[in-house]
């Protein structure tokens, strides 16, 4: 397939531009995967049952603030 | 009721807006000490602290931002108080003693997750706040105190320290090779969450 005179288009840089965009579309596959297990990690604690305590809390302050 | 004085017209009292945050302020707790207890404390003391000081919020502004900021203080000014002393019940931080996981090109989550525990609060932090919590990058350096630039180099260091615990093959290169502004581009085209 050597129609072009383009030196661009020698196959050892075809080579390494093929090479390149496989390394991008490695760290891209990577990144993604990260940032998806971030998230998991996140929704995990989001997830879970809020301690009664925290109400508790709140109505305390609310009645705090009603009285002063 | 009589004496709740409502607030003018499009704004909800924060107050009354609070526990709607809860569930996403404990998340972020948790994300930082790893330790349900530890976290418990520190959203309680955060509570408090926003209570006395909603007179300092300005209304119409990120609540869960301003929350977060709070918590965030809150958690390093407590470990630099208590740097001496390591709480660490559950052993957590003890399984030092990490496996590599076998490298099938697909990340485990159980790995993934040891991974995280072992990656010091600051870069569990910057990874919670772009990565999983969907604040935008201005967002979390104003939480953080840094420079937006100072939060994509912290990223891409915990993300590179990530793929280095997980055992990836050169996991360093495979984002310190990427420059920030490289690495800008990724993100304003979805690489981070929205």
């Amino acid at each position: 397939m050597a129609q072009s005179t383009d030196p661009k288009a020698s196959p050892e840089v075809a080579k390494v531009m093929a090479r390149n965009k496989a390394k991008d579309a490695n760290r891209k596959a990577l990144q993604q995967q990260i940032d998806d297990n971030l998230r998991r990690v996140y929704e995990e604690a989001l997830v879970q049952e809020i301690p009664d305590r925290f109400a508790q809390l709140l109505h305390q302050l609310r009645r705090k603030e009603t009285d002063t | 009721m009589s004496v709740q004085q409502s607030p003018p017209s499009g704004h909800r009292d924060p107050r009354d807006e609070l526990p709607e945050h809860l569930p996403a302020l404990r998340a972020f707790a948790i994300s930082l000490t790893r330790n349900v207890a530890v976290a418990d404390d520190l959203v309680q003391d955060t509570i408090v602290k926003a209570w006395t000081n909603f007179d300092k919020f300005t209304e119409g502004t990120n609540l869960r931002a301003w929350l977060f900021t709070i918590l965030r203080n809150t958690f390093y000014s407590d470990k630099r108080k208590h740097r001496r002393e390591v709480p660490d019940p559950e052993g957590i931080h003890a399984a030092s003693l990490f496996v590599k996981p076998a490298h099938d090109g697909h990340l485990a989550f159980t790995d993934f997750r040891a991974a995280f525990d072992q990656l010091s609060p600051e870069h569990r932090e910057v990874l919670i706040l772009v990565g999983a919590s969907g604040f935008a990058y201005e967002d979390a350096a104003q939480m953080m105190g840094v420079a937006v630039g100072t939060v994509k180099s912290r990223a891409n260091r915990a993300r590179a320290r990530l793929a280095e615990l997980l055992g990836l093959e050169k996991g360093e290169e495979i984002f310190s090779g990427v420059d920030g502004q490289t690495m800008a581009v990724m993100s304003r085209s979805g690489m981070t969450a929205a």
